[in-house]
């Protein structure tokens, strides 16, 4: 039950996928569809369990009170406000019309309302799905765009100046192999900017016969030496990961059983 | 500006110094935006959970499934393929009760199990077979009369740069899977081989090197804009120039 | 006279350890500068990838629909938005359908605010010439290969809840062969999984507009045609911006992208000099502690033979 059940359930599911490439019979692509449908449900609750586990390390540290609890209440905090404004904010939206929805639906596509009724929502007594509509529920539009871009888009571009700084400290030519990682580095920041690429051009390349255009030299560089080596990475990468899948579906790897004891 | 954008590019402004204060070093400032951030985040990710996959995915479609319930025999059928991964969904969460934590293998082994079905077929299509078809193709290209004229160096109708390129190529992938091949010890004209393996690898990483410093550049563009044209042109009023 | 290359030294040693906020300091002017000295930017020269893109874009016929996936969230914004936006003026300007969606959670309202603007401009309307399907969870397997059976079966309404069968638009994509292009801006693999499924199992084209960092990854996959196109960081966005202005499509298309080039440009100068310097540095210190140490040794032996 706690072993055999999850190693049977994942490997009749993994081949039933790669069967139904192989073997596309009505059956087999009826079921993929419900399993995908399985997927997306399954996969929101496994973000649930995420912020679930966000908010239940900061409630505990919250409650405590110990060191950086006032931290772990603000992150408390932007939780709530953010999550009512998106998921309430319906509530305060009045909604245009009543919604005479399910006869138009029927009526615009019934072959897939018969296989698919979820193109028919309920009577709504109130906008439930403008809360996440930045038109109407303005809220939410204003945390999204002062509150939470600003901070997403600041702590991503604090990257910039770490790797300025580790550029000067790291980058340096001691040997041929490490000078190849640095002049083609070099190549690349200057051949895609378009101020040295341009004055290149314009001082060197034009007046040079054999002087090629910065840009030229970097879009080489990317599609030949570059590209061999990702390419050469691809295989060892695909092959690995085949591999992998393939000790997934037989049992040899069994990566659910992670994390929960015995 | 209306008074809300006024007050938001405030706040925003302040909120971007508050996470740029670590420049200098860890401080109250950027724990507090910091802390709010990873709230924030939450939080506008469960409210897109609940809208965009509990209520489209599973509440609408159970009430019109129920509503139907007498005269459509299919929405028994939809009604169970919308309560099942749900109780599987509910078992993912009892990862939190140690005792039962067990429980959260089905739906994990149901999620890795497909996936790696699906993966099967995937990484074949998308990494081997295509890559492969990409190496298997004219190595040298020679001037045919009739196409579009060629101004680049040519030696005996052959074009010495396309020529030189895919060569490059072509020699460059066998090397790196020659020189991640540790089966045969790198010794002699095979590591020269792989040597020229490494130097391949070593191009690649510079070029994505350098194409990492320009991303992180840009990022950091944003930032000025905003706080330039938003925040100092826009909620401040002062006219900049350039 | 005998103290000279113990201060030439100390200055190429201490060179090496000077303070990491001396360089962010030379960053962040090297980044503002040039938005505060007018005339500062220089024609952007455009590359295959985004002419590719471009050309695939222009040879679709009037009417055709087009996905285009908000893989992405606001930390990656300066890079991608910018493209999204020159996308969707070539797409409107050509009279043709798009349909975001996204892998991202904060993909669809970037999007929103993306196609509205644009929409406005072009006198476009939502569910007749742009739909916003939203977020779905699962990844690209459940995702794209449900739309390969239907996509109602995935998006039983759009983002703001409107039932598909409510949406005009909607009566041209009922499954994902009826598209014409897809479209990942991501700021992951995701054009990828696009090409994995999409192209290789639907057969529908594919193209990427991916941020920078992940630039060098996708050149293997416009050699094979698995992407018919792919737009790489902020100077792709300004290709493409300089592409519609160019082409004639929109004469009022630089953005953000093609404003932000000179910044861009100054910064990669910076580093490159300090990269420079710091080879120097090192170069210069380990001569000094090469030519000091032979000069102890030669000491050390006069002492000795002394």
């Amino acid at each position: 039950m706690r072993k055999q059940v999850p190693f049977l359930i994942a490997t009749v599911m993994g081949i039933a996928m790669v069967a139904q490439f192989f073997i596309p019979t009505h059956g087999l692509v009826q079921m993929q569809s419900v399993v995908l449908l399985y997927g997306r449900i399954i996969g929101a609750f496994a973000l649930v369990l995420g912020v679930a586990s966000l908010i239940r390390i900061n409630w505990i540290r919250a409650k405590r009170k110990g060191e950086g609890w006032t931290y772990a209440a603000v992150t408390i905090i932007g939780f709530v406000a953010m999550f009512l404004a998106g998921s309430l904010g319906g509530f305060f939206i009045a909604p245009e019309e009543p919604a005479e929805t399910a006869a138009v639906t029927s009526e615009s596509a019934p072959a897939e309302a018969a296989v698919e009724p979820a193109a028919t929502p309920p009577q709504k007594s109130y906008d439930f799905g403008a809360g996440l509509d930045m038109t109407k529920n303005r809220v939410f539009a204003w945390m999204f765009d002062y509150i939470y871009t600003p901070m997403d888009a600041t702590i991503f571009a604090l990257l910039a100046f770490y790797v300025a700084s580790a550029a000067y400290r790291a980058m340096r030519a001691r040997d041929l192999t490490a000078g190849l990682l640095l002049g083609a580095a070099i190549i690349v920041m200057l051949g895609r900017a378009p101020l040295t690429s341009y004055y290149w051009d314009q001082l060197i390349s034009q007046h040079v016969k054999f002087i090629p255009s910065l840009g030229d030299v970097t879009e080489w560089l990317m599609e030949y030496p570059n590209t061999a080596a990702k390419r050469g990475v691809y295989f060892g990468v695909g092959l690995a990961a085949l591999g992998q899948s393939i000790r997934i579906l037989v049992g040899l790897e069994r990566p659910y059983m992670a994390g929960t004891g015995d | 500006m209306s008074t809300p954008e006024l007050v938001g590019t405030w706040i925003a402004a302040l909120l971007t110094f508050c996470a740029l204060s670590f420049l200098y070093k860890d401080n109250p400032f950027y724990k507090f935006a910091e802390a709010l951030f990873v709230g924030v985040s939450a939080g506008y990710g469960a409210a897109y959970v609940v809208h965009q996959v509990f209520y489209q995915d599973v509440i609408i479609p159970l009430s019109v499934c129920f509503q139907v319930a007498g005269q459509e025999p299919s929405a028994i059928l939809q009604v169970i393929n919308r309560i099942v991964p749900c109780i599987l969904g509910v078992m993912i969460l009892s990862r939190f009760i140690p005792s039962i934590g067990w429980m959260s293998r089905w739906p994990l082994a149901f999620i890795i199990g497909y996936g790696t079905g699906f993966n099967v077929v995937y990484i074949v299509q998308t990494f081997l077979l295509p890559q492969i078809y990409g190496m298997i193709t004219p190595l040298v290209e020679i001037v045919r009369p009739g196409e579009a004229p060629y101004e680049g160096l040519t030696w005996g109708g052959v074009m010495v740069l396309n020529t030189v390129s895919n060569l490059v190529l072509f020699v460059g992938v066998l090397s790196v899977i020659a020189y991640f091949f540790f089966s045969k010890a790198h010794t002699g004209s095979y590591g020269k081989f792989t040597r020229f393996g490494v130097w391949m690898l070593m191009l690649g990483f510079g070029a994505t090197y350098g194409n990492t410093v320009m991303a992180r550049m840009s990022l950091l563009i944003g930032r000025i804009q905003f706080l330039l044209y938003d925040w100092i042109e826009g909620a401040i009023g002062l006219s900049l120039p350039g | 006279m005998a103290q000279q290359p113990h201060v030439k030294r100390d200055i190429w040693a201490s060179l090496l350890k000077i303070d990491r906020r001396i360089v962010f300091v030379f960053i962040f002017v090297a980044l503002t500068v040039p938005f505060l000295i007018p005339g500062m930017n220089v024609p952007v020269e455009t590359q295959p990838p985004a002419e590719k893109l471009f050309a695939a874009i222009e040879a679709l016929p009037s009417g055709s629909d087009v996905i285009i996936s908000f893989d992405y969230g606001p930390s990656t914004k300066p890079e991608l938005s910018p493209m999204a936006t020159a996308l969707a003026r070539h797409c409107f300007s050509r009279d043709i359908r798009i349909y975001a969606m996204a892998f991202y959670l904060e993909g669809p309202a970037i999007g929103e605010q993306i196609l509205r603007e644009v929409a406005e401009e072009y006198g476009k309307e939502e569910h007749v010439d742009y739909v916003n399907l939203g977020y779905k969870p699962g990844g690209p397997a459940a995702v794209i290969m449900g739309m390969a059976a239907g996509v109602s079966q995935v998006f039983p309404t759009d983002k703001n809840n409107t039932p598909l069968g409510d949406i005009p638009a909607m009566s041209h994509f009922k499954k994902l062969s009826d598209i014409e292009l897809c479209i990942s801006l991501s700021a992951s693999t995701y054009p990828e999984a696009w090409a994995g499924f999409a192209k290789a199992r639907v057969g529908v084209p594919c193209a990427g507009g991916v941020t920078a960092v992940m630039a060098a990854d996708f050149y293997a996959f416009l050699d094979t045609g698995q992407l018919v196109g792919c737009l790489m960081g902020m100077a792709g966005a300004a290709e493409y911006e300089e592409l519609l202005v160019s082409n004639k499509v929109n004469e009022n298309a630089y953005g953000t992208a093609t404003q932000g080039m000179a910044s861009q440009s100054m910064a990669h100068i910076v580093i490159v000099a300090f990269v420079a310097i710091g080879n120097i540095a090192m170069y210069m210190s380990l001569r000094n502690q090469r030519r000091s140490g032979s000069r102890r040794r030669k000491g050390g032996s006069r002492s000795v033979n002394s």
